[in-house]
């Protein structure tokens, strides 16, 4: 399962989307302190 | 790859196919009639191999050329890659004077004929085909990363199914028909890629990764693909043509529409809609009768385009790739 590429685009993009809406809830806390932490 | 056909399956309506169902078996038999002639008469002439990557660019749009240019990179063909390409590129200046010459002389015979003033628009038919039994999403959760995450597990299971059958069945076959059915279930998105505002993104990234093909294409060799690229692409659109034209007389349709809906395969849309538009506009109507001419063609060749470039294209270059190199 892991070998196909397309496997991981689905698994990011679904991570990404959870990102997105945790955004939402805390109004860009978790981006700002992503942003931080990468900072 | 699946990513791009899985799209291309969201793109496709059941309804509006089955409600112009004489125009899709038209559009059908045209392009199996053009890669059968063109396979005999080009395999004499240039060789299987320069026959097999011609046919599927010339039967559909960029997405099979696409899957060529793949299948030729892969085999180490990289300059057949190119020419799969080019295919794509110059197949347009082939078919679109044919197409417009037809449709012209069909809207011109309509007019004098008066047949568009009693022409009765159909498409206020209830819809047959629903399926649709998923709930949309809100729009709030519905983000760009969410519609590509599902089409990329759609993408995943056609993988995975394709590669239950030891691949004997492409990937790309199983997404598309996966694509029109989570489509039609309502998992999917119309139009996925475009609606998350990745289509261009995604196309580009594609063009990025073939485009090192063309760098193994020299001048001497873009030389010698000319002779086959001109002679095959003239035999595939007359062929294109006469296949269209032959399916017209059976089902009772004016031979001069059925001519310029062959053709098509070599555009699609939206090209198929602008000449359309074009034509209608040139006959000089007033409002209304513009209105009646163009829903006479527009739907149809807008839905042969579409039958040939999403469908039909994509079937065949699915099979044809992995035979060009055996």
């Amino acid at each position: 399962m892991w070998v196909y590429p397309i496997f991981g685009l689905a698994i990011l993009c679904l991570l990404l989307w959870i990102g997105d809406l945790a955004n939402r809830r805390t109004k860009g806390v978790i981006s700002g302190l992503l942003v931080a932490s990468l900072l | 790859m699946t990513i791009i056909v899985t799209n291309a399956g969201t793109m496709i309506s059941m309804n509006e196919l089955l409600k112009q169902w004489k125009t899709v078996l038209t559009a059908l038999f045209s392009i199996l009639f053009m890669a059968a002639v063109v396979y005999f008469i080009g395999s004499a002439l240039f060789g299987r191999v320069m026959t097999l990557i011609a046919i599927p660019p010339i039967s559909g749009g960029a997405v099979a050329s696409m899957i060529t240019a793949d299948a030729a990179t892969a085999a180490g063909h990289s300059d057949l890659a190119a020419l799969a390409m080019l295919y794509n590129v110059v197949q347009m200046l082939f078919g679109v004077p044919v197409s417009s010459f037809f449709l012209r002389k069909y809207c011109q015979k309509a007019v004098a004929s008066g047949a568009h003033l009693n022409y009765i628009e159909s498409s206020k038919e209830s819809e047959k085909f629903n399926i649709c039994f998923l709930k949309p999403i809100r729009n709030e959760f519905n983000t760009p990363n969410f519609i590509l995450a599902k089409l990329a597990i759609v993408g995943f299971i056609a993988t995975l199914l394709s590669g239950m059958t030891d691949n004997s069945v492409p990937a790309t076959v199983i997404a598309l028909v996966l694509g029109v059915i989570f489509t039609e279930i309502g998992f999917l998105e119309r139009e996925s890629l475009s609606k998350a505002g990745y289509y261009g993104f995604i196309m580009f990234a594609f063009m990025a990764m073939l485009i090192a093909s063309f760098s193994a294409l020299t001048l001497e060799k873009l030389i010698s693909f000319l002779a086959p690229l001109i002679v095959l692409l003239a035999i595939g659109v007359a062929m294109l043509t006469l296949g269209a034209t032959i399916m017209g007389v059976i089902f009772k349709m004016d031979w001069r529409l059925a001519a310029a809906l062959g053709p098509c395969a070599t555009f699609g849309y939206p090209f198929s809609q602008i000449i359309s538009e074009d034509i209608v506009k040139g006959m000089d109507l007033p409002e209304e009768e513009y209105g009646k001419l163009l829903s006479m063609v527009m739907p149809k060749m807008v839905v042969s385009g579409f039958t040939t470039c999403a469908v039909a294209s994509i079937f065949l270059a699915s099979f044809i790739a992995p035979l060009i190199f055996n």
